[in-house]
Order: C-alpha cells, then structure tokens, then sequence
C-alpha cells in the first residue's frame, strides 16, 4: 500500500488516494494496460512493442495502443470542450459588453452634444472632453467590474469542479479578467470620447 | 486690440458657394464697446464666432493682441481665446447638472488655477455679483435675468480682456435686460472691451459704435 505518490490512474480532478499493488497471479482483472516509458517518441517505438509482444505470445490479439499523451486527453476531452463551451461564451459576453459600452457612450455623448459645445466655448480642449467622456464612462465600467468581481467570487464555487490546476478565486485570474474587462471598456469609452472632441462648439451650441 | 483684414467666410453646398461673411475689415481698440446689427442671416453671430475664435475656417487675416490668428494652429488658437475671451450666449448656455457655484468654477477648471484659488475666485464673483444666495441652486431654479446674470459671471470669471455677448438680452424681459447692458457698461468702464450682437435699438445704444452687417458685408461702421 502506498500513500503520498502523485498517482492519478482515472481521472485528473481527483485528488490522489491510496493506492494498493498486488501480484497480477493474486488478483486476476479482466482489463489491464501495460504502460511503457521511453525516452524517444512513443509513436516510434509502437511497431517494436508489437514485435515484442507476438514473439512472447503469438496468440494473443495486439490490443489498442495510445499514447499517455492521448490517455490524458481523452481523459479531460468532455471538461476540456466544456472549457472551450465557457470560454466562447466569456468571448461573447465580452464582445457584448464592448459594445454595450460604446452603444451607451455614444449615446450619452450625443445627448451631450450641446453640453461639449458650452464647455469647449468656456475653454474646454480636445483632451478635456476625451478626459469627461472617459473618466465618466470608466467611473461605470469600475462599478461594473467590482459588482462583477464580487458575483464572481460568490458564484466560482458552482464551477469549482470544472477547475484543474487553479482555484476557484485564483487572485490572478481575477486579476487578469478585471484587467481586460478594464481595458475593453476603455477603448469602448475612447472611441465615442474622440468623436465627441471633434465637435464642432457653434454647430453643438445650436444644437438642444 | 482686433484687426480683422478681408475675412471671408462661405460653406460649400454642391458645386456653389454660400457666402456668410465677405471682406470684412474691421478694427477694434482695447476698451471699445461695439455693438453689431443686422438682420438674421447677415452674419452677426459667425462673425462673433471668428473673432471669439470658436471658428478656424475662414479666409483672410486677424489679429488678436499681436497674435496672427490666421497663422495659429488649433490648440493655440484655443489657448488664446481660453486666456483673453469669455462668452455669453443669448440662451445662457448654462449647464443645468452643475449649481451655480459649479458652472461659475467650470471656465476655471480648464484654466491652470488650483483648486483653492478656484474657489476664493467663486466666491469673490458670487460676492460682486450678490449672488452668494444662489450658489447652491441649479439653473432651472433661477429666473431668466437671473440666469444671464449668472451667465455673464462665468464669462468674467477668468477676468478676459473680451466679452462676446450673443444677444445677451434676448430671452429676457425688457427690465432684466436693462440689469444685463447695465452691468456690461460697468464691465466696460473697468475695462474689459465688449463686442455684442443684437436686434435692438435701445440696448445697442449702450455700445459707443455701431456695425451694421447685411447679406455677410459690413454696409455701416
């Protein structure tokens, strides 16, 4: 019986247990995998296995041979296409986030129009008006990305076990995503903030 | 103070021109208080904009204070008329978000004055134009005289050497009116020149000259 080895001989999102060796002739299985380790390529070494093992038994039907490299993804395949699920649907939902921010920005400045006139005639500059539209835009998106930041971390315990290898509040990941988030929804303020600092103060200023 | 050499104007519609100001020669000392007639259209309120500097598309040659003008790039020409130029419109163009200590502090802040200069500036306009007991309200709580007045506080704030008054009078009722040219005059007299725009004979009266613009030509100076 062994404890303390790094052994996982099913799945990878278990952590490791006892594990126990026996003779093969005390306890027969129906199934059993012989593993072999090599130095070169796996693949290049198959042929000579199977050579090895008809010389040894002739008669025996030449069983399937993988790769560990296969055996572990085959293994973590349906959590890695639910990864892959999520992360289309984190990719989406940040694509609809950018634009909400620039649909709501843009629309805010437009309403704002008159308002950017008045302050470039009062001696706003390009870059002030850049400063007002972002500053106010970030101000939302910070809001956003806390409250964000705060459900995430209440609700990362519902996909803890979809997890290897990282903590459901990894402090990194999180960091990263609020990072992106931050920086997506600068550009998304930036943008309509460049266009409102080309207007033009006397057409803004007629325009109510 | 201004000298403004064949300044014309036109904007591009199709294949034609349509012109909004043509030739105007035009010179303005320090200290003067000019008021500029006319009908609608003939020009007034773009000529305003050209020499407030809010307008950088035009032709010919002005100069400002021994500034060529015509020869600045954007950002200096906003700096000029940031540091010399304050504004005030017929419709008050007062930001209805901000109360009225904030939109007295507004030119301030896109001017290099620190925070508690700002605010001994406001609260010494508030003072000189009695209207400490209104800092707190927003402008959709004043009445329209009051407003202007509020207004024509903001353009003085950052002490301009010009004051471009858009028919300051208006929207307001004839003795509001009178309180609006009555401070201008004062403002005149302490030296700040005033270059207005309006429709009417008594308050145009209070500028010692009088420009007549008909069809974008100076026909009267």
């Amino acid at each position: 019986m062994s404890q303390g080895f790094n052994i996982r001989n099913s799945v990878l999102d278990k952590e490791p247990g006892f594990v126990v060796y026996q003779p093969y002739w005390q306890h027969q299985l129906l199934a059993m995998s012989l593993v072999v380790r090599t130095a070169a390529d796996p693949r290049s070494i198959a042929a000579v296995m199977r050579q090895e093992i008809r010389q040894l038994e002739p008669e025996m039907p030449l069983p399937e041979m993988r790769t560990m490299q296969q055996v572990v993804s085959e293994s973590v395949s349906r959590r890695r296409f639910q990864m892959h699920l999520l992360l289309i649907f984190a990719g989406v939902a940040l694509v609809l986030a950018a634009v909400g921010i620039y649909g709501v920005i843009s629309y805010a400045v437009s309403q704002r129009t008159h308002e950017i006139g008045i302050r470039m005639a009062l001696g706003a500059e390009r870059r002030d008006v850049v400063k007002l539209v972002v500053g106010q835009g970030m101000i939302l998106a910070l809001v956003g990305v806390t409250l964000g930041v705060g459900a995430a971390f209440a609700l990362t315990r519902l996909m803890s076990s979809l997890l290897f290898g990282v903590g459901a509040t990894d402090p990194v990941t999180f960091v990263i995503a609020s990072l992106l988030l931050v920086g997506v929804a600068f550009v998304a303020c930036y943008l309509p903030a460049r266009q409102a600092a080309k207007v033009d103060p006397m057409v803004a200023l007629r325009y109510e | 103070m201004i000298q403004l050499r064949n300044v014309e104007k036109y904007y591009q519609v199709g294949q034609s021109r349509t012109w909004v100001l043509r030739r105007i020669n035009l010179d303005i000392r320090e200290g003067e208080f000019v008021t500029i007639m006319g009908p609608s259209g003939a020009g007034k309120s773009t000529l305003l904009a050209i020499i407030g500097m809010l307008d950088g598309a035009w032709q010919g040659e002005y100069d400002f204070l021994d500034h060529a003008v015509h020869k600045l790039n954007t950002k200096r020409r906003n700096e000029l008329h940031k540091q010399y130029i304050g504004f005030v419109f017929q419709q008050y163009h007062l930001l209805d978000h901000l109360t009225v200590s904030e939109n007295l502090d507004l030119p301030l802040s896109y001017r290099d004055v620190k925070r508690a200069e700002r605010e001994a500036i406001v609260a010494d306009t508030l003072d000189r134009f009695q209207i400490v007991g209104k800092k707190d309200l927003y402008p959709t709580q004043l009445s329209g005289g009051q407003q202007q007045l509020v207004a024509v506080a903001r353009a003085i704030i950052g002490k301009p050497k010009l004051i471009l008054a858009d028919e300051p009078t208006g929207s307001l009722h004839s003795s509001q009116g009178k309180m609006i040219m009555d401070l201008l005059k004062q403002l005149n007299e302490e030296g700040t020149t005033i270059i207005q725009v309006t429709h009417n004979e008594n308050w145009a009266a209070y500028g010692q000259r009088i420009i007549k613009l008909f069809d974008g030509w100076i026909v009267n100076d």
